[in-house]
């Protein structure tokens, strides 16, 4: 299936993901990075019950399995870690991924109000991070991006401000503050920033996204409560391509939307999931799921987005879209409205 | 009755989520076993061979030297008719016996009725973890459970040791029957007064015990440890119960690391706990039950395996006719049942067999029917 | 201004009709009035709705609810929280009589659809509500109405439906149905059926879809409770909701749940009510209300049988948690492990959304045995033992207020009506007197007051009296 407006036109490539409490599939994936040799890392919040299922899943965007991250603690979540108790690598309510230019971890944690930091083979490199709404503290850190001069810009969603860090967590500065305003927000989630360092901040409970400069200058909002086009409800993540197009998850809606550079709507994503490899080893080595997926009514359901959070894409414009309640990463490719040809074909 | 011989006493461990028959005894010559698990299986090489047939997992040594010693009677191919899938309704039909019916009454809960028909000791049934195991539970059966022994007890969440002797001592003279207060009330204080005798008499066993055993810190390293002070104590207690935490045989995913470590657990606990009661010399009145409430797939699913059927249950102890029951279910496609080990053994069999060689209880209508006995307890 | 009678009568109003108050919630509703409490209590469309968006931005499982864990935390969430507690109340009240559970329809979104349907047309017509209930894809899957076919016809849900969901075996000693009526019954509802459903894996599940096939219904004449037609599933629920037993049957439910305990359900053919006027009355109302479950409710709070009941039911494990957090004031904003009170309700013997059969729980007494009392005790002692939570607090600063000193007397007073009304024996007062509190005289301004507070609210909690509702 593919999506074709203004020029511009998404194609549904492939999904990836399974439910699963370990290994090859993910629990309630929230946020994808994408890293060198097509390495994907994905964060599974889980469910606290199951805190053993909270960990960094690693695999390719062709669904190669390659290993875990991270881990939330024992079966049962008996043993976890909260509070002041945490421990290296443990992860409790992990958010957000970012990767530096080594292709360092850092996962906000906003029960722990840490970011964790892990190298891409898994080692434990510490962490950083002051609970409070005081200067270079932070309450409920969620998402998190790296800007061009390597720093960290992280959401501080309890105190409604977006952050400035360096990377060893030194604080820079910050902007916002709580309510509905110009440059205000209400609990904000997801971030991205455009090749022109511009800040873009999903800012949840204002059903809007919000456009700042490198500085945190005011620049632009785009949305209003609702499930028209260019309204949300609790849109989560936010991301944006070379073009400056602006996908944003709209959680609530169980969409994406994609609005131009203006925050003026294109179009929506509503979902296209087919089975993934993952799934589809499932379903071989279980007969009569396959069988009651043969006969099942509705199936058709089964590839919309279900309350997506995550969003990315990549320089090569696929587009990674988290569909966290379906234990799936949904993968687009946007075709720009100039030729490709056949030449390319690998790039379709 | 008057006998010198030590009433007979079973123990149970229940592996919850679904333990993996076809890698804890693996058939490692049979090629239909590489066929179906390309992707999850013990390496040939590895397996502890019994027969030309199966062979241990390998992550099992002293499970293999119980089984050598004869001291393990394996049930192969234990299940029911029409199997359910679900962990729990599966888990509730082993313990009701009741395939069909949904029902509320577990068969050692009965049991326990039986074996102790007046009450006399509020302790004829302990379970380990908290929450009581439908299998224990019948009206007006008095069952402890323990979520931990150290600190089980009546108040335990008041944390200044004074305050809460203090406390104790108020909770027991304002439980102690009133008469007259009507019968919900002297029913309650009944009540009780019975978790405040049986917390009480609970409290002592740890004190009594030592021992050079050295269990895991798992949670079934310390319950079974924690079933060792209890029957050691000698407090006439003759059902004792525990379950492996958190369907965490449940093996969907990362099987081969994450079974090796459940089953390396099995066999050092049911180990531990064995020589723990020789060198009490308490062992020969102990019999260990160990079960699951289903086996798992046939085929793998590329990490784990899903829920399956046929699977297999193990009595250990000193009293057992160690080897082979039943047979192992056939892996050959049409003898499958819908991917699964057909079960050949029905469950029910088994507790027939313990409840009437072992506790010499009438068991058909703690089981709901007539089964065929298996002969693994010595005479 | 509301007196302590007053503020003492709504405490025993949101026990019942809820999952208690705190001494301030209770204030504000006396002041109110009783029976406007009554009222707003019986139209929970007129109050807030709770909203989720933030608890489901933390709790990942809760948005799509496919675990029972999940579903338990998030319905026990609903318990303590809601605005609208008599809705949660009576969600509970029937989920308890219409029983599905978890372990055989291993789906457990479908339970909380279900549930949905007794928050919205729960306090509706009763008659509307069985229809819900006969198209209710969790409910006829538990009750195997899917394998009901007009060659085999598959009794379990026909024959449920009459004993257990709306009429009951009898009456005044005498059978309210024939077993040929049971089958008339199991045929009426031949091809009431579920849609084939996605499995859960690996995607997870989603909702079950009712379906009617009228190709697999006996379309053919049928005497069910001696009228003769070619009845349907709906014709059915119009014929049983129209009978007097049906009447008693909901009017003794009512009565059981939020009045006083009445024995088990299966005696009810031979073991006349408590309380035969309220019945009668409640019977009354059903029929003059057209089976209107609010209007029954209404005469039933307003009732003095239900005024003057109180303490007269042990209170169920939901009731003991979150009762218990209620006045302690937690519970209320996102945290790990948020499914822990869940497990405690399941400890005491309430597995939530998994009911043990599809008679649901024995009741009264039956709750409590030396296991689950001892969970009881520990629990409440333990929360009472928090002396940074709100609500006890609240407790402390409450009596501080009453005076630069207090006496023993007045400080077990009132520890006993700030928890709302408790009443202890005559003995366990004493003991407490002699006892539990260690002088005659407390200075609320010392630095040790607000743990004598707490200690003796610990002491309290433990009593039998605070197991009773």
């Amino acid at each position: 299936m593919t999506t074709q407006v203004q020029g511009v036109t998404y194609r549904y490539t492939h999904t990836i993901g399974r439910g699963e409490e370990a290994g090859p599939g993910f629990k309630n994936p929230v946020s994808v990075a994408r890293g060198e040799d097509n390495i994907l890392y994905v964060v599974n919040r889980a469910y606290d019950y199951r805190a053993d299922s909270k960990r960094i899943t690693v695999c390719t965007v062709d669904e190669e399995y390659i290993g875990e991250i991270g881990n939330g603690g024992r079966l049962g979540g008996e043993l976890m870690d909260t509070g002041e108790n945490a421990s290296d690598g443990s992860l409790v309510w992990p958010t957000d991924i970012a990767l530096d230019s080594e292709e360092n971890l850092y996962i906000t944690d906003e029960w722990l109000n840490r970011v964790a930091i892990f190298a891409k083979d898994g080692d434990w490199l510490g962490s950083w991070g002051v609970a409070g709404d005081g200067e270079g503290q932070f309450n409920q850190p969620s998402g998190i991006h790296f800007d061009a001069d390597g720093n960290v810009v992280l959401v501080d969603t309890g105190n409604n401000r977006v952050q400035k860090y360096t990377k060893d967590g030194q604080y820079i500065s910050s902007f916002g503050s709580y309510g509905d305003g110009d440059g205000q927000f209400n609990m904000p989630w997801g971030i991205d920033i455009d090749q022109e360092g511009n800040i873009y901040i999903a800012d949840w409970r204002n059903d809007r996204i919000q456009k700042f400069d490198a500085y945190g200058n005011f620049l632009m909002k785009a949305g209003s409560t609702g499930n028209g086009e260019g309204e949300f409800k609790r849109p989560t993540g936010v991301a944006v391509d070379k073009d400056g197009i602006i996908y944003v998850t709209d959680w609530d809606n169980d969409r994406v939307q994609v609005l131009d550079s203006n925050g003026l709507f294109i179009t929506f994503i509503m979902g296209d999931a087919t089975l993934s490899k993952w799934g589809i080893t499932k379903l071989d080595a279980n007969p009569d799921m396959k069988l009651q997926r043969e006969i099942a009514q509705g199936l058709e359901r089964e590839r919309f987005l279900r309350g997506p959070i995550g969003i990315e894409i990549d320089e090569d414009d696929r587009l990674f879209i988290v569909d966290s309640q379906r234990n799936r990463i949904q993968i687009y490719r946007k075709i720009p409205p100039y030729f490709v040809g056949m030449y390319d074909g690998a790039r379709l | 009755m008057t006998s010198t011989k030590k009433d007979p006493v079973l123990v149970v461990l229940q592996l919850s989520g679904g333990n993996d028959f076809m890698n804890t005894f693996v058939p490692y010559t049979n090629p239909l076993y590489m066929d179906n698990r390309p992707n999850v299986h013990i390496p040939v090489d590895q397996v502890m061979p019994i027969n030309d047939e199966l062979g241990i997992n390998p992550n099992m040594p002293e499970f293999k030297a119980l089984y050598d010693e004869g001291k393990v009677a394996v049930i192969q191919g234990v299940g029911y008719p029409v199997p359910n899938r679900s962990h729990f309704r599966s888990m509730d039909i082993w313990h009701t016996c009741e395939p069909e019916k949904i029902a509320d009454e577990g068969w050692l809960g009965r049991a326990i009725r039986d074996l102790d028909p007046n009450k006399d000791n509020v302790l004829t049934g302990v379970n380990f973890g908290r929450g009581l195991p439908r299998a224990m539970v019948a009206p007006g059966v008095p069952i402890a459970s323990v979520g931990n022994l150290e600190s089980y007890g009546v108040l335990t969440t008041i944390e200044a040791e004074e305050q809460r002797s203090e406390a104790l001592d108020i909770f027991a003279r304002m439980y102690s029957p009133a008469m007259g207060q009507g019968p919900v009330v002297d029913y309650l204080s009944q009540t009780g007064m019975d978790a405040l005798k049986g917390a009480d008499i609970l409290a002592t066993a740890p004190a009594q015990y030592s021992s050079t055993v050295e269990y895991s810190d798992s949670s079934i390293g310390q319950y079974m440890r924690n079933i060792a002070q209890v029957h050691c104590a000698g407090l006439g207690t003759r059902v004792l119960y525990t379950t492996a935490p958190y369907n965490s045989f449940d093996t969907h995913a990362t099987q081969l690391t994450a079974h090796a470590n459940l089953v390396r657990e099995v066999s050092r606990t049911v180990n531990d706990f064995y020589q723990d009661l020789k060198e009490h010399n308490e062992g020969e009145n102990v019999m260990l039950l160990v079960f699951t409430e289903f086996g798992r797939r046939v085929h793998d699913n590329g990490s784990g395996t899903d829920h399956g059927s046929g699977g297999a249950a193990y009595i250990i102890g000193d009293c057992v006719k160690g080897g082979l029951y039943g047979e192992y279910p056939s892996l050959e496609q049409d003898k499958l049942l819908d991917g699964d080990l057909h079960f050949n053994n029905d469950f029910r069999g088994l507790y027939t067999t313990i409840l009437e060689d072992w506790f010499d209880l009438e068991a058909k209508p703690i089981v709901n029917g007539s089964f065929e006995k298996l002969d693994f307890i010595k005479k | 201004m509301a007196d302590n009678n007053d503020i003492m009568l709504m405490a025993h109003l949101m026990r019942r009709a809820g999952f208690g108050a705190s001494y301030e919630e209770l204030e504000q509703r006396a002041a109110k009035g009783y029976e406007a409490t009554v009222e707003e209590l019986l139209h929970p469309e007129e109050q807030p709705d709770l909203q989720m968006d933030v608890m489901n931005r933390y709790m990942h499982g809760w948005r799509d609810m496919n675990g029972l864990m999940a579903n338990q935390g998030y319905w026990t969430y609903r318990m303590v929280n809601s605005p609208r507690q008599l809705e949660e109340k009576i969600c509970l009240f029937w989920h308890g009589i219409f029983c599905v559970g978890d372990s055989k329809c291993m789906r457990a979104r479908q339970i909380l659809l279900e549930l949905n349907n007794f928050r919205a047309h729960g306090m509706g017509k009763f008659d509307n509500l069985l229809m819900y209930l006969s198209t209710d894809p969790a409910m006829l899957y538990y009750l195997d109405n899917q394998l009901s076919h007009k060659e085999a016809v598959n009794e379990n849900w026909g024959r449920e439906l009459l004993e257990l969901f709306s009429m009951g075996v009898g009456m005044d000693g005498e059978a309210n149905y024939s077993e040929d009526d049971v089958k008339a019954c199991a045929q009426a509802f031949t091809g009431w059926t579920i849609a084939n459903a996605i499995p859960r894996y690996p995607y997870g599940s989603y909702a079950n879809r009712f379906l009617y096939n009228k190709f697999d219904h006996i379309d053919d004449d049928k005497t069910f409770l001696g009228e003769t037609g070619n009845w349907n599933g709906d014709d059915v629920v119009r014929i049983i909701c129209k009978q007097p037993a049906t009447a008693r049957f909901v009017a003794r439910h009512l009565y059981n749940f939020f009045v006083a305990d009445e024995p088990q359900v299966p005696a009810w053919q031979h073991t006349p009510p408590r309380d035969p006027e309220l019945i009668k009355a409640l019977e009354d109302e059903y029929f003059n209300s057209g089976y209107d479950i609010t209007s029954m409710l209404r005469v039933l709070f307003n009732s003095d049988s239900f005024k003057n009941a109180r303490f007269a039911k042990v209170k169920n494990p939901s009731e003991v948690v979150c009762g218990t957090l209620r006045i302690v004031g937690d519970f209320q904003t996102p945290k790990p492990r948020f499914y822990d009170p869940a497990l405690q309700i399941r400890y005491m013997g309430q597995d939530l959304l998994n009911p043990p059969t599809v008679e649901g729980w024995h009741t009264g007494k039956e709750w409590i045995d030396s296991g689950t009392l001892v969970e009881r005790v520990n629990f409440a002692a333990g929360e009472m033992g928090r002396m940074d939570a709100p609500g006890i607090q609240d407790i402390v600063s409450r009596l501080a207020s009453r005076g630069d000193v207090i006496s023993a007397d007045g400080l077990l007073d009132g520890c006993l009506e700030l928890l709302g009304g408790y009443e202890l024996m005559q003995d366990t007062r004493d003991l407490f007197l002699s006892q539990a509190v260690k002088a005659s005289e407390l200075h609320t301004g010392s630095e040790e007051f607000a743990e004598q507070v707490s200690q003796l609210l610990q002491l309290i909690v433990a009593t039998q009296e605070y197991q009773f509702s």
